[in-house]
């Protein structure tokens, strides 16, 4: 994704891990964005849902923010908003105008990621009743806070959202009483805690896929409305922090809250990984792109192999393929994952395998692999996902090893089901 | 030219074209000189973007294959018409008859035209 001097964007190659600015980052659809963030309020409820993914979002860009403004050195205030405005609208999350000072102010969204997004998937059929653009609420205060200098103390209302009908998205931007400064987690902060990489099968060619998606994704990026069309869905490149923090900050809250609870979050989170893979991996391997590059896949194998090629290129880690045997086995490894790195250097040693999204990931993977016609008209409509993932499932994912609990490498398999 | 519904999560934005003649690929290069600008970036996958209204048609060059984009700020209702519209143009460009599309695409036509309305079942209502 071109940024304004095309450096902004780097990977660390060895564990296809991405950074934005210096902050942790990865590429994931509106699909997955509106599932996670709905998945936060059904486990908390809409309220303090809302202040969860609002504080991750304003963490989030306060790092990348920070990062951003000592790359590329603006120096006026009005200067900083307009980098922040603009960077975040090649990330490919809309057109954000912030009118405020260190006092606080306003701002208008158009063609917001979340709330259009929200519109395009539901609001044919549903009316919303709460705005959905907490990260852009989350990413406006921190603006304010970085370009003056300010502690976490901005708050940011979304008053009016697309996704409730509004013609545009509104937020009220005002001085609230300083928050605890969360530790910053840098990419060079995260990557501390990768374990050494390593390669499995078909690695040649799963390395030469994923590096023709970097070249192809490094030359998209926000049209003139801020928003990433590619693949059939839309497409951000997003902050790796602020998915993390807002799925393990609702796991402990719940685990205070209501404990019986937490299976329950912790299959959404899984499913999230089915909703990623589905649309997006999905959309991709079915997309004339890949068919140019690639060639349309033909055999399980190779969607497997596609897959794990996209994995790395979206920035998830350096998945690996250990073992495929096609309608028995698929079992992939990595030395380090978006989330796992993140866990270990938030918080530490995790009390079981917690990697939820690569779990819910493999095993969609596999499903594409085997249910998939690839040869035929495919469609990715909601009517093919709940086929393929809320009727039986004819896999079962066991994360036999995680990083996150000390182990050298994290793992995942899945086996099918009589 | 037949016009099809083509893979995608966003109702009704991508379509295939099949160009009923043979050597269209070659001639399409030219007759889209007019209308649409050359936004390739891989020689594997030709890419191009119309001047008004900024849809896209993408072609493989391997596989013949013809994707076109309907931009999606264009509403529900109007992505089939738009896209019919554009395939027509495309069709003419290259010298071809009639677009034709198939019964699928009607089904889903009724369907887009039908989501299109502003009616919403306050039991449906959505968090």
């Amino acid at each position: 994704m071109p940024t304004n001097d095309g450096s902004l964007r780097n990977y660390a190659l060895s564990h296809d891990l991405m950074s934005m600015a210096g902050a942790p980052a990865v590429y994931h659809c509106h699909h997955f964005n509106l599932f996670l963030d709905q998945t936060i309020d059904d486990a908390l409820g809409n309220t303090d849902g809302r202040k969860l993914r609002f504080a991750a979002a304003r963490e989030a860009s306060h790092d990348f923010l920070r990062g951003l403004f000592a790359r590329l050195r603006p120096t006026t205030p009005a200067e900083k908003i307009q980098l922040a405005t603009e960077t975040i609208a090649k990330m490919g999350h809309g057109r954000l105008s912030i009118s405020a000072d260190a006092n606080g102010g306003t701002a208008v969204g158009e063609f917001l990621h979340y709330g259009y997004g929200w519109a395009q998937k539901y609001g044919h059929r549903v009316r919303c009743r709460t705005p959905q653009d907490a990260f852009a609420a989350g990413f406006a205060a921190a603006a304010l806070e970085v370009t003056f200098d300010l502690p976490p103390s901005v708050e940011a209302a979304e008053t009016q959202c697309v996704a409730m009908r509004a013609p545009q998205c509104q937020f009220s931007l005002t001085k609230g009483a300083p928050a605890p400064r969360q530790t910053s987690l840098l990419a060079s902060d995260v990557l501390r805690f990768a374990r050494p990489a390593f390669d499995g099968q078909d690695e040649q060619q799963i390395a030469t896929i994923a590096k023709g998606l970097r070249d192809f994704t490094g030359q998209v990026g926000g049209d003139e409305r801020g928003l990433v069309q590619a693949f059939g869905v839309f497409v951000t490149m997003h902050l790796a922090c602020y998915y993390n923090r807002i799925a393990y900050g609702a796991l402990g809250e719940l685990e205070k809250r209501a404990p019986t609870s937490v299976p329950v979050l912790e299959s959404l989170l899984r499913e999230s990984g089915h909703v990623c893979v589905f649309n997006t991996f999905g959309g991709i391997l079915l997309s004339p792109e890949w068919e140019g590059m690639v060639g349309r896949p033909k055999t399980p194998r190779e969607v497997v192999v596609g897959a794990l090629a996209i994995a790395r290129a979206l920035g998830f880690g350096h998945w690996t393929l250990e073992d495929f045997a096609p309608n028995e086995r698929l079992v992939v490894r990595a030395p380090a994952t978006y989330e796992s790195v993140y866990f270990l250097a938030r918080h530490g040693k995790a009390a079981r395998p917690n990697e939820y999204f690569l779990q819910g990931a493999v095993l969609a993977i596999a499903q594409l692999a085997h249910r998939v016609k690839w040869n035929e008209k495919v469609e990715l409509t909601q009517e093919f996902y709940d086929s393929l993932f809320h009727g039986v499932v004819p896999w079962k994912a066991e994360q036999s090893k995680a990083t996150t609990l000390g182990h050298e490498y994290s793992e995942v398999v899945v086996t099918k089901v009589a | 030219m037949k016009l099809s519904l083509d893979h995608g999560c966003l109702r009704g934005l991508s379509w295939r074209l099949e160009p009923a003649s043979d050597g269209a690929l070659e001639r399409l290069r030219p007759a889209l000189a007019g209308g649409w600008v050359d936004r390739t970036v891989m020689a594997s996958v030709w890419h191009f973007e119309a001047r008004e209204g900024a849809h896209q048609l993408v072609i493989v060059p391997s596989t013949g294959r013809l994707q076109l984009r309907v931009h999606y700020t264009v509403p529900r209702a109007a992505r089939r018409s738009t896209a019919r519209e554009l395939a027509r143009r495309l069709a003419e460009a290259l010298g071809e008859g009639e677009v034709e599309t198939d019964s699928e695409d009607a089904l889903l036509a009724a369907e887009l035209l039908g989501a299109q309305g502003d009616v919403v079942d306050p039991e449906l209502d959505g968090d």
